[in-house]
C-alpha cells in the first residue's frame, strides 16, 4: 500500500524549470527584460543549436524519425525560416535584435513551444477543447484566463492550472524522451538519486510509523471513512469487532478501504466537510516536495539537536515535511492557510536560521519555496467545517429559498451531497457546483487561481507575494485582477517577503536545463533502477543469491517499438520477430519509468542464435538442441584403467585383506587372554573395495575439458586419498589433505604452465617435439625420468611384491594362533585341512560337514556377530584354554630330549600314605571335605573356581593376599612364584618379567622325584635366554 | 690456534686416504673439511630434532636421523646393515665372554656364520610395509631383498675399488690401509665427538649410543664423498694443466736419466674441497621446482644434507 499517489497523478503536478523559463522567454516583457542581459547566452545558445543541428547532418541516420530536416544554408548559419509558424511565434521582442544567432534560438524555442502545446492539447484531460493544432497562441499560460473559463465544460479555473501543470509536466516528460534518443546521459548521477530516493523512504516509513504510534486502534466506525461506512456497514462493524486481532493500523486500514472503495479517498469524511479535497491536494504537494529529492533532502526530516544544538533556541517552531506529513495524517490541518503556512515555515525556519547569504541550504530553501508556489494553486482554497454546521447554514438557504426539502434526514442528503464528487474522479465537474452552493469559501478558487498564471509569469522575482496571494484566504476573493498582485497583503506577506536578489543569486543553478530536466523526470526511475542495479553485487562480487535478470515479453515489446520507430526495420531479426510480433501488440498497460532504452540493456540483448531458443515465459518453452548439448562422455572423473592404476589398486586390495588378517589376529590375542568376550566386543571391519564412482550424467555443450571446478577437485582428491593409501595411510586428517590437495594443484598447475610454455616457444629450427616437451617440463619441475621409474619400480611393484609376502605370513601367523582351538581333536593332520578353511574363513559346501558343525563359521561372520554367542564363546574357551596350556608347553618344545612330566596323580587316599607325614592330616582333612573323592590340583579347576594367588612382593613379605583371580599368560608366569607348601628344591628363580619362560609346574612330589633332571633343566633354559625370546623359536616349533 | 680448533685431522687425513687421496693433505684441506662435516652434522641434529618436535619427542631417534637421509636408498641400506652388525657384534661380544675361545675356534666359521646370521636382528623403519599393519607377524628368515642386493651394488662397487687398491700393495702398507679404514669420528672417541659437534646445544646432551654411532657412519660418508668428488675436480683440473703445459713447452717432454724425480701427485688442496661442495650443494631441480611461475628466483635455502 503505497502512500505515493499514482505516477501519473505526480507527475500532472511536477514542475519543473524547464517550463518557467520557456514561459519567461515567450512573454514579450520578460523577453525585453531578458534579452539585453545576456546576448552572449543568446549567441552561444544559438551557437549551440547550430552545432546540434550540424552533427544531425554530418552523421545522417537515415531513419526517418531522426532524420534532420537541416539543410545547409541553415547550417551556414543563414536565418531562413522553413516554417511559417517560426515567424508568427517570434516574438515581438525579438525582432529588434539586431545579432543574427537570436532568431535562431527563438526559432528553435518556438519550435519546441509548439511541440509542447501540441502534446499538451493532445493529453489534455477527457473534453479536450477544440482547439486548432499548431494554433499560434503560444503560451497556453496566456489563454488559459480567458479560454478555458470558457471552455465547455465548466471546468473552474483550479481545474485548469491542475490540467494546465499536468500538461507542462507532460511536456517535459516528452521533451526529455525525446532527448533521450539524441542524448547520452553518464550513470553518475544514479547513485545520488537513489540515495535520495532512499533517504525519502524512509522518512516515509518514519512518518507512517509515527502516525501509528499515536494512541491504540481506535474503531474503525468512528474513523472518517466517509461514504465507504454505509456500504461497507458490515464490513466495518466485523472488522472493529476484531480490531485488536488485526495488525494493522487505523491508517492502513483507512488506505485499503479507500482503496476498497476506489471512488472515495482515504480522506474522506463523514462529517467534515471539504476535507477530502483539500487533503488530497496537500498531500500531492507534499508528495511533490518531498520527491524533489535534490532540494528537499534536508527537510524530509525534523532538524536534530545533535546536529544543530543551537537549533531549537532560533528557531522557536521547528518544522518539517514529515511532520507536515504526520499532522496531514492525523488531520490536523483546518484549512490550506494552515498547510500553506506549515510549509512555508520550513523554508522560513531554514532561511532563517541558516542566514548567511551564502549558505548552501538556503539554495535548497528557496529551490522548494518556489516550488511549493507552483504548487500551491492545487488545493483548493477550503475550509474545513463540520457537517452539521454547513447543513445547519444549508438548512438556514434552504428555508430562506424553498422549506420542502429541510425534514429530510441530514445524513442521508449529505451523503448524496458527498457522494457526487467522489464519483467522478477527475476533480471537476460535479463536485464544483455542489461545493459551490454549499460553501460560500467554494468560490474564491475560481478567482484566485485564475489570476495566478498571469502574476507567476510577470513577476517571477517577487514570488513571496503571489504566495501571499494564493494562500490568501477569502479575505482576497473577488480580487481577480493582476494588480492585485502587486499589492502587498496582510499578514503573511511579510514572513515571506524576502530579498529578490539574494533567491536570484541562490537560486541560479548552474546546470544545463536539459540535464535537469533529465534528472527531475527520471529521478525515481533512475533511482531504482540503480537500486536494483545495486542489488547485484555484494561488495564487488556478483551477488549469487539475487534472481536472475530475465528479459520480459514487455521489456522486448518496448525495445522492438522503438527501433521500429526509429524505421529500423533490419535491426529485428527474422527469428525475433515471429515469436515477438504478438509481444509488438502487447502494449505495456503502463509504462512508468522514463527511462532511456540503455537503461534496459536486457530487452536490447538479441536473441541467442541457436542452442536455446527461447519460445515465452514459462520454462518448459526453452527448447533444447540435442546436437548441441549432449551428455558428457563416461569416465572423465575416473582414473583410466592403464598398468600403474591397475597395480595400485591391487596393492591396495592386497593391503585391504591383510589389514581384515590383521584385525582377526588382534581379535584372537585379545581371546587369547581375556578369560571372557564379549559379542559386542570386537567392532566389525570390513573395508570395502575402492571404487570410482562416477558423477551424475550431465550435459555439456562442447568436447574438451570440463570446468567443473569442485568436481575436479574432489576427483583429484580422490586421486590423492588413494595414493595415501598406497602409502600406508589408513585414515588421514582433513587439513592436512587438503594441504596436499593444494599444493599438487599448485603443482600441477606448473607443469601445465611449463607445457605451455614450451608448445608456444619458437626456436630458429621450429617448435618443440612433443617428447621434447615432455622431457622439458619433467626437467624444469625436477623430475627426473629415473625417479619416476624408480618410483613406479620400488614403490609400486615391488611394493607389491612385499605386500603379497606380508599377507601370506599374516595368514601363516594367523593360522598358527588358531590351530590351538583346533588342535585338541585326536587327528591333528585332518585338523590341518579344515583349519586352512577356518583361517581362510571359507567353509564350503565341498568340505560338506564342517568340523565343529559349525556350518557356516566363517570367521568373517563370527567377527560379524552372526553366530549365536554360545558359539563364539566355545571357541574362546578353546583358544584361550589351548593358549594357555601351549604358552605353558612351549618353551619345553625346542628341548625335545627332555620329555615334560607325567600330569601329577590326583590325591586320593590310595597315595595319600606315601605323602611326608607332616601334610598328610591336612590332606586328609581335604579329602574328607572332599567326599573322599581325589583331590583336583588347583590348576585343573575350572577358571573360576580357582582361589585367588596371592603374590609376593619382591620384599618377601606376605602382605594381605589380593583377590584378584590371576587369569592368562601373567598367572602362569606368577605361578612360579606361589609358595608351595613344600617348595621345589633345586627350582632357580628366573629372571623376573621373561614372562615367556614357564617352567612346568612342579608339585612337591614330583620336584622329589624328579630332583635329578630339574637342575638341568634350569640351567639349558639359561642358556638359551636370548633364543627362546625371539618369536622365531617359537614359530620354528 | 687454528689447529686446536680441529680435533680431527688424524682421521680426516686416513678417512681421505681410503677415499682414495694418496697424497698427504695440508691442514687446511682437513681443516675445511672437518668445517664442512661439522656443519653437516649440526645440520642433521637440528633437523633431527625438529622431526622428533614433531612427533612430540623431545629426544631424537635414529629412525629421525634415518628419515633424514632417506631419499638416498642405498646409503639407508648400508647404514642399516652397519646397524644390524653392530647389533651382532654386540650380542657376539657378550656371548664371548660366555662361551670359551676354544669353543669358538672349534666352531667351524660357517657355523658361527650362520649363527651370526640368524641373530642378525632386522631393523625395521617406520615407512616401512610392515608397518602399514597394525599386527606384525613373526620375523621369517627369507633372503629377501633385492632392494638389499641393489644396495649393495654401490657397496660392492666400492669394496672393488678398495680392492683394486690394495691389491699392489705390501703387507705393511696393507695393515695401514686397514688401520685407516677403522678411522671414525665417534670410535671410542663418543664424548670428543659430543662437543665437537654441540650436542648441548643443538639437541639433547645425551644421545643415543646408537645416533653417535650413525653419526661416525654419516660422517664417514661425508669425507668420503667430498673426497671423491674432490679428486674427480682436481684430476680435471690436472688435465687441463698438463694438456696447457703440453702445448706451451713442448720440450719438457723429453726425461733424461738424471733428471729429477718427476712431480708427484700433489694432494688436494682446500680450493678443491670448496669446490667439491659447492658442486653438491647446487640446488637440486626438485626443491626448485614449487618456485617455478613464482618469481622464486632467489631463494633461502638450507645447508643439504649429503
Amino acid at each position: 500500500m503505497s502512500s505515493y499517489p499514482s505516477t501519473n497523478l505526480r507527475v500532472q503536478i511536477l514542475r519543473d524549470e524547464r517550463s518557467r523559463t520557456r514561459t519567461n522567454s515567450i512573454d514579450p516583457a520578460e523577453a525585453e527584460k531578458e534579452d539585453p542581459i545576456d546576448p552572449l547566452t543568446a549567441a552561444c545558445r544559438a551557437r549551440y543549436a547550430q552545432f546540434e543541428k550540424t552533427i544531425a547532418a554530418i552523421f545522417p541516420s537515415g531513419r526517418p524519425c531522426c532524420a534532420t530536416e537541416l539543410t545547409v544554408h541553415e547550417l551556414l548559419g543563414i536565418e531562413e525560416p522553413n516554417d511559417d509558424e517560426i515567424d508568427t511565434l517570434l516574438p515581438n521582442g525579438v525582432s529588434k535584435d539586431g545579432e543574427k544567432a537570436t532568431p535562431v534560438i527563438r526559432a528553435r524555442r518556438a519550435e519546441e513551444d509548439d511541440d509542447y502545446d501540441m502534446d499538451e492539447e493532445e493529453d489534455e484531460a477527457p473534453p479536450p477543447p477544440v482547439q486548432k493544432p499548431r494554433s499560434p497562441i503560444p503560451p497556453t499560460i496566456q489563454i488559459s484566463s480567458p479560454d478555458r473559463t470558457k471552455s465547455p465544460s465548466g471546468k473552474d479555473s483550479a481545474t485548469v492550472t491542475r490540467e494546465k501543470l499536468e500538461a507542462d509536466k507532460k511536456a517535459a516528460e516528452d521533451a526529455a524522451k525525446l532527448s533521450f534518443s539524441t542524448m547520452f546521459y553518464t550513470l553518475e548521477s544514479d547513485r545520488d538519486a537513489m540515495l535520495e530516493q532512499q533517504k525519502l523512504d524512509e522518512s516515509d516509513r518514519q512518518v507512517n510509523a509515527e502516525t501509528n504510534a499515536q494512541g491504540a486502534p481506535g474503531k474503525l466506525s468512528n474513523a472518517n471513512l466517509g461514504a465507504s461506512s454505509l456500504t461497507l456497514k458490515h464490513l466495518i462493524a466485523r472488522i472493529d469487532a476484531k480490531r485488536e486481532r488485526v495488525a494493522v493500523s487505523d491508517m492502513e486500514l483507512r488506505n485499503l478501504m479507500s482503496e476498497v472503495k476506489k471512488n472515495r479517498s482515504k480522506w474522506a469524511s463523514e462529517d467534515k466537510v471539504g476535507q477530502e479535497e483539500l487533503y488530497e491536494a496537500a498531500e500531492k504537494v507534499v508528495l511533490e516536495l518531498r520527491a524533489q529529492t535534490e532540494h528537499s533532502t534536508a527537510f524530509l526530516n525534523r532538524v536534530n539537536k545533535r546536529e544543530a544544538p543551537d537549533y531549537f533556541n532560533i528557531i522557536k517552531q521547528p518544522m518539517d515535511l514529515g511532520t507536515v506529513m504526520k499532522k496531514l495524517k492525523q488531520l490536523a490541518y483546518k484549512s490550506k492557510k494552515e498547510f500553506i503556512d506549515d510549509l512555508n515555515l520550513i523554508w522560513q525556519n531554514c532561511l532563517q536560521y541558516n542566514a548567511e547569504p551564502k549558505h548552501y541550504l538556503r539554495k535548497h530553501a528557496i529551490a522548494m519555496q518556489k516550488m511549493t508556489q507552483n504548487l500551491i494553486p492545487l488545493i483548493p482554497d477550503i475550509t474545513i467545517r463540520d457537517r452539521a454546521e454547513v447543513e445547519a447554514e444549508e438548512a438556514g438557504a434552504h428555508d430562506q429559498d424553498a422549506d420542502a426539502e429541510s425534514d429530510d434526514e441530514p445524513i442521508m442528503s449529505s451523503r448524496m451531497n458527498r457522494k457526487a464528487p467522489g464519483t467522478s474522479k477527475s476533480k471537476k465537474g460535479g463536485a464544483k457546483p455542489v461545493r459551490t452552493e454549499s460553501t460560500p469559501e467554494a468560490k474564491p478558487p475560481t478567482l484566485n487561481i485564475q489570476g495566478v498564471p498571469d502574476i507567476k509569469a510577470r513577476d517571477s522575482p517577487v514570488p513571496g507575494h503571489i504566495l501571499a496571494e494564493t494562500s490568501g484566504l477569502g479575505s482576497q476573493n473577488g480580487f481577480g485582477s493582476p494588480a492585485l498582485a502587486h499589492t502587498p497583503s496582510n499578514g503573511i506577506v511579510s514572513t515571506l517577503d524576502l530579498d529578490p536578489t539574494i533567491e536570484k543569486y541562490e537560486v541560479d543553478d548552474d546546470l544545463d536545463p536539459e540535464y535537469k530536466i533529465w534528472k527531475t523526470m527520471t529521478k525515481k526511475a533512475r533511482a531504482r533502477a540503480a537500486s536494483e542495479r545495486h542489488k547485484l553485487f555484494r561488495g564487488t562480487k556478483i551477488n549469487l543469491d539475487e534472481p536472475a535478470l530475465i528479459r520480459t515479453r514487455v521489456g522486448m515489446g518496448r525495445y522492438i517499438r522503438s527501433e521500429l520507430a526509429h524505421g529500423d526495420k533490419d535491426a529485428i531479426t527474422k527469428d525475433i520477430k515471429a515469436p515477438l510480433a504478438v509481444a509488438v501488440e502487447e502494449r505495456a498497460e503502463e509504462e512508468d519509468d522514463l527511462l532511456p532504452n540503455y537503461y534496459k540493456i536486457l530487452d536490447g540483448v538479441p536473441e541467442l542464435p541457436y542452442n536455446l531458443q527461447w519460445l515465452g515465459d514459462d520454462e518448459d518453452e526453452i527448447d533444447r538442441y540435442n546436437d548441441n548439448l549432449h551428455l558428457a562422455p563416461k569416465g572423465v572423473f575416473t582414473q583410466p584403467q592403464t598398468g600403474l592404476a591397475r597395480n595400485m589398486d591391487s596393492n591396495m586390495k592386497i593391503m585391504q585383506d591383510t589389514r581384515k588378517i590383521c584385525h582377526k589376529i588382534g581379535v584372537i590375542k585379545q581371546m587369547q587372554v581375556q578369560t571372557q568376550v564379549y559379542n559386542n566386543q570386537f567392532a566389525k571391519y570390513d573395508p570395502q573395495e575402492f571404487v570410482e564412482k562416477e558423477p551424475e550424467d550431465f550435459l555439456v555443450s562442447e568436447d574438451g575439458p570440463v570446468y567443473s571446478e569442485e568436481v575436479n577437485r574432489a576427483a583429484f582428491q580422490r586421486s590423492i586419498a588413494k595414493i595415501f593409501y598406497h602409502a600406508g595411510f589408513e585414515d588421514f586428517q582433513p587439513t592436512a589433505f587438503d594441504l596436499v590437495t593444494d599444493i599438487a594443484t599448485s603443482f600441477f598447475k606448473k607443469i601445465g604452465q611449463t607445457v605451455m610454455l614450451y608448445s608456444e616457444a619458437v626456436l630458429p629450427t621450429g617448435r618443440f617435439a612433443p617428447d621434447e616437451i615432455l622431457l622439458h617440463t619433467l626437467a624444469e619441475n625436477g623430475l627426473e625420468i629415473d625417479a619416476l621409474e624408480s618410483y613406479i619400480r620400488d614403490d609400486v611393484e615391488r611394493l607389491g611384491g612385499k605386500l603379497v609376502q606380508l599377507n601370506e605370513r599374516m595368514r601363516a601367523h594367523l593360522a598358527d594362533l588358531l590351530r590351538p582351538a583346533l588342535n585338541d581333536v585326536e587327528n591333528p593332520e585332518a585338523a590341518e585341512e579344515d583349519m586352512r578353511h577356518f583361517v581362510n574363513g571359507d567353509f564350503t559346501d565341498d568340505i560338506g560337514d564342517d568340523y565343529y558343525g559349525f556350518k557356516d563359521l566363517g570367521l568373517e561372520r563370527e567377527f560379524g556377530m552372526s553366530i549365536s554367542s554360545g558359539l563364539m564363546r566355545v571357541l574362546q574357551t578353546r583358544i584361550n584354554s589351548n593358549y594357555q596350556a601351549q604358552s605353558a608347553i612351549n618353551p619345553a618344545v625346542p628341548h625335545t630330549e627332555y620329555k615334560a612330566p607325567p600330569p601329577f596323580e590326583p590325591l586320593s587316599r590310595d597315595i595319600l600314605k606315601d605323602q611326608i607325614g607332616l601334610v598328610q592330616n591336612f590332606f586328609l582333612a581335604k579329602l574328607h571335605a572332599n567326599g573322599d573323592e581325589p583331590l583336583i590340583e588347583d590348576e585343573d579347576l575350572p577358571i573360576k573356581q580357582r582361589a585367588p594367588k596371592p603374590r609376593l612382593p619382591p620384599t618377601g613379605k606376605i602382605t594381605t593376599p589380593r583377590k584378584r583371580p590371576v587369569s592368562g599368560q601373567g598367572g602362569n608366569s606368577k605361578k612360579k612364584k606361589r609358595p608351595n607348601p613344600p617348595p621345589p628344591v633345586a627350582t632357580k628363580p628366573p629372571p623376573a618379567g621373561s614372562t615367556a619362560i614357564i617352567a612346568p609346574t612342579a608339585t612337591p612330589p614330583l620336584s622329589e622325584e624328579n630332583n635329578g633332571s630339574v637342575p638341568k633343566f634350569e640351567e639349558k633354559d639359561m642358556d638359551n635366554t636370548p633364543g627362546m625370546m625371539s618369536p622365531e623359536s617359537i614359530m620354528a616349533v | 690456534m687454528a689447529n686446536d680448533r680441529f680435533k680431527y685431522k688424524l682421521e680426516i687425513q686416513q678417512m681421505m686416504f681410503v677415499s682414495g687421496e694418496t697424497g698427504e693433505p695440508s691442514p687446511e684441506t682437513t681443516g675445511i673439511i672437518e668445517d664442512i662435516v661439522r656443519g653437516q652434522v649440526i645440520e642433521m641434529l637440528i633437523q633431527a630434532t625438529a622431526q622428533a618436535a614433531r612427533r612430540g619427542s623431545r629426544s631424537i631417534s635414529t629412525d629421525d636421523l634415518i628419515f633424514l637421509i632417506r631419499h638416498d636408498k642405498a646409503k639407508v641400506s648400508r647404514l642399516r646393515t652397519y646397524l644390524s652388525w653392530k647389533e651382532v657384534r654386540k650380542t657376539a661380544k657378550d656371548q664371548d665372554r660366555d662361551v670359551d675361545t676354544a669353543d669358538l675356534v672349534e666352531d667351524s666359521a660357517a657355523g658361527d656364520a650362520l649363527k651370526m646370521r640368524q641373530k642378525r636382528a632386522k631393523i625395521s623403519l617406520p615407512w616401512e610395509v610392515a608397518s602399514y599393519f597394525s599386527e606384525q607377524p613373526p620375523e621369517v628368515d627369507d633372503e629377501d631383498d633385492e632392494e638389499e642386493a641393489e644396495a649393495n651394488v654401490a657397496t660392492l662397487a666400492r669394496l672393488k675399488s678398495a680392492d683394486e687398491r690394495t691389491k699392489s700393495m705390501t703387507k705393511d702398507e696393507y695393515v695401514h690401509f686397514s688401520e685407516c679404514r677403522q678411522a671414525s669420528f665417534t670410535f671410542r672417541k663418543s664424548k670428543r665427538f659430543r662437543e665437537w659437534a654441540g650436542f648441548g646445544l643443538v639437541t639433547d646432551a645425551k644421545p643415543n649410543d646408537d645416533i653417535v654411532d650413525i653419526l661416525g657412519f654419516l660422517t664417514f660418508e661425508i669425507v668420503q664423498v667430498l673426497t671423491e668428488e674432490a679428486l674427480r675436480i682436481k684430476d680435471a683440473e690436472d688435465k687441463l694443466q698438463t694438456s696447457n703445459k703440453e702445448n706451451d713447452k713442448k720440450r719438457k717432454r723429453d726425461r733424461f736419466l738424471f733428471d729429477g724425480p718427476g712431480e708427484g701427485r700433489t694432494p688436494v688442496e682446500p680450493r678443491h674441497i670448496e669446490e667439491a661442495f659447492r658442486r653438491l650443494q647446487r640446488p637440486r631441480a626438485k626443491s626448485k621446482a614449487m618456485r617455478n611461475f613464482e618469481g622464486g628466483g632467489v631463494m633461502k635455502t638450507r645447508v643439504g644434507l649429503m
